[in-house]
């Protein structure tokens, strides 16, 4: 394979591109000061590179009523370390306006100490337009300006709102940033992130008015999700709603808009796996453009997000705590199986010794039936100790792998146990997993279903373990009911697996996992 | 809090044997024990007579060492070579020792 020749891409051809290139080309610090400015950029601005490098650019080439959006591009590249496309305009040193379409990479500095933004545009108002362009940017330039302006302002909210979900920031500071960027990308009084409760009301989670003081709707505020109000709507439909004039409208909320000098709101569902969420809301003293179910998609479709990211996240925190509390549950059931078993009848075995030594001078027959004793004991004590190991980790998983083991398991239960296993030996920690599962779920069977048989059926499928545990019993087994199968599901999601349970009513249960090699 | 009373016939040197065995095998094995809370010795040389007193937290813990208690006890009093006179069940109506 042939390599391209440092010459090619080293430090003279970058001199020699931005000296030849049409496309403008500028190298911004951080703080917005120009350190590169090319020949284009001369040619189109009218300024000198003497003139212009170490200043500021808001002090040379953009306009004063782009400055902010200038400095906010600034810092999303800077912070995101992601290039944000823009089109904007450049002021030329006389004064005329220059329509550009930019580009843009963050570059580390020479000596790395600081990352450079290198921006490369294009000046649209130089081109001749083609009878296509003039179709595309056709009618009022101003105008067209304006929403790819409008767009571009859209963009960086979502972005920014993005971002924040990317983070993994709480759901309430969501909330807050989208209630934010909805009211002020779509230009209306306010906004609101709405949770429905399940019982035709919704509580008020995020919200943003720039009446501020006096908002008849404030956070946390529960409100009745009627029919006839839009997120009455949003929660029967599923899809936005919007209600154009509020001035004849009953109800309590249509009250409050009212108080608010608030004309016509619209409504965008959130949906969380499958189900309705929440809704985005907006109100404006104005009438809302036909696109504005459209806009609020969007940033609904964000929220949804980072719901489920947080409900993942809290999911995966509660299955933890869960197998924490297993864990310590199974080792205070150890101690106590123990001290109350093994340990009470070694403690009896040492006085029956001490029994027998003093009948030893005296009785020898009575002094022969405590060794007896005592050797039961032993027997008994050793009994407890082989099933309390074999409870912790099974000598034969070690020894001959899940078949033997589980079929150990199954020779104990009260119920008829049809078994098949793979011959070959897994790696440990999946056996270890599976024989929990199995077991575990054998011991429930026996205990709960009233079953009079269990099926366990166990492959391999490529580079993972498939087993299912089927039984004739009662079935209606609740996995939120009790930790029994919560504990399964832990234990198997805890390796990278999967666990679900089937357990209609009168029809047996079914459980069916699978554990990946890779990642147990 | 409950208390569960042995009282045994003993002679000196049945008690002092019975005092070993407490202290030594039967007293760790206590101590671990859910909701054991203590255990007083008593001795009388002139009527020959030991009380062996286990304080309990509650119900629970009183029935739950109710068989244990009872076989390890008659168990040491055979060892020790002595008999039970009586094995009794008390609910602790004052508890007030001073500290040592």
């Amino acid at each position: 394979m042939s390599q391209t020749p440092d010459f090619i891409l080293g430090d003279e051809f970058a001199k020699v591109l931005t000296e030849t290139t049409m496309s403008l080309v500028c190298v911004l610090d951080q703080e917005g000061r120009i350190l590169f400015f090319n020949d284009a950029c001369e040619q189109v601005t009218g300024f000198t590179r003497d003139e212009v490098i170490g200043g500021d650019a808001r002090d040379f080439v953009i306009p004063p009523e782009e400055a902010e959006a200038f400095g906010e591009v600034l810092a999303y590249v800077s912070a995101t370390g992601l290039s944000s496309p823009q089109v904007g305009h450049w002021l030329a040193k006389d004064g005329e306006r220059k329509l550009i379409a930019w580009s843009n990479r963050l570059m580390p500095s020479a000596d790395g100490s600081a990352a450079l933004l290198v921006t490369a545009g294009i000046d649209l108002s130089a081109s001749t337009p083609s009878a296509a362009d003039e179709e595309a940017f056709g009618g009022d330039p101003e105008a067209k300006l304006a929403e790819v302006g409008r767009l571009a302002q859209e963009q960086r909210a979502l972005r920014r709102v993005a971002t924040l979900v990317a983070s993994e920031a709480s759901p309430e500071r969501v909330f807050t940033a989208v209630s934010e960027e909805c009211a002020r990308v779509l230009e209306v009084n306010a906004s609101a992130v709405f949770r429905f409760e399940g019982d035709d009301t919704a509580t008020i989670v995020g919200r943003h008015s720039r009446e501020g003081a006096g908002d008849a709707f404030t956070l946390g505020m529960r409100l009745q999700a009627a029919e006839d109000t839009g997120i009455g709507q949003v929660l029967r439909t599923g899809a936005p709603a919007r209600i154009h004039d509020y001035t004849e409208r009953p109800g309590e909320i249509a009250d409050s808009m009212r108080q608010m000098n608030y004309r016509s709101s619209v409504s965008a569902p959130i949906v969380v796996a499958g189900i309705i969420w929440g809704a985005v809301g907006i109100a404006s003293a104005e009438p809302l453009p036909a696109d504005t179910e459209a806009r609020l998609g969007a940033f609904c479709e964000l929220v949804s997000l980072a719901v489920a990211s947080a409900q993942a996240r809290e999911d995966l925190s509660a299955s933890r705590a869960r197998l924490v509390k297993a864990g310590d549950e199974q080792r205070r059931k150890l101690e106590r199986n123990l001290h109350d078993g093994a340990q009470q009848r070694l403690v009896s075995l040492a006085l029956t010794i001490r029994l027998a030594r003093r009948q030893l001078e005296s009785n020898a027959e009575a002094a022969a039936a405590s060794l007896e004793r005592a050797a039961k004991e032993l027997d008994l004590a050793l009994q407890e100790l082989r099933e309390l190991a074999r409870g912790l980790h099974p000598a034969a998983l070690t020894e001959q792998g899940l078949g033997p083991a589980l079929a150990g398991v199954a020779e104990r239960l009260p119920i008829e146990v049809d078994m098949s296993t793979p011959a070959e030996r897994l790696p440990e920690n999946i056996e270890a997993t599976a024989y929990y599962i199995v077991s575990e779920a054998l011991t429930n069977v026996a205990k709960h279903a009233q079953a009079t048989k269990a099926k366990v059926d166990m492959t391999l499928a490529g580079k993972a373990l498939k087993f299912e545990i089927t039984d004739d019993g009662r079935g209606g087994a609740d996995p939120s009911a009790g930790s029994g199968i919560l504990g399964l599901r832990d234990r198997a999601e805890a390796v990278g697996g999967t666990l679900f349970v089937i357990s209609p009513p009168g029809k047996g249960t079914v459980v069916t996992a699978q554990i990946p090699f890779s990642e147990a | 809090m409950l208390a569960r009373l042995h009282a045994l016939q003993t002679t000196q040197e049945q008690h002092d044997l019975g005092l070993e065995i407490v202290r030594d095998q039967l007293l760790p094995w206590l101590r671990d024990s859910s909701g054991f809370r203590g255990l007083i010795r008593l001795w009388n040389p002139e009527e020959a007579k030991t009380l062996v007193i286990t304080l309990w937290a509650d119900e629970e813990s009183l029935r739950a060492s109710a068989a244990a208690g009872n076989q390890l006890g008659e168990l040491t009093a055979e060892t020790v070579g002595t008999t039970r006179l009586a094995l009794e069940n008390y609910e602790v109506s004052l508890f007030d020792v001073a500290d040592a």
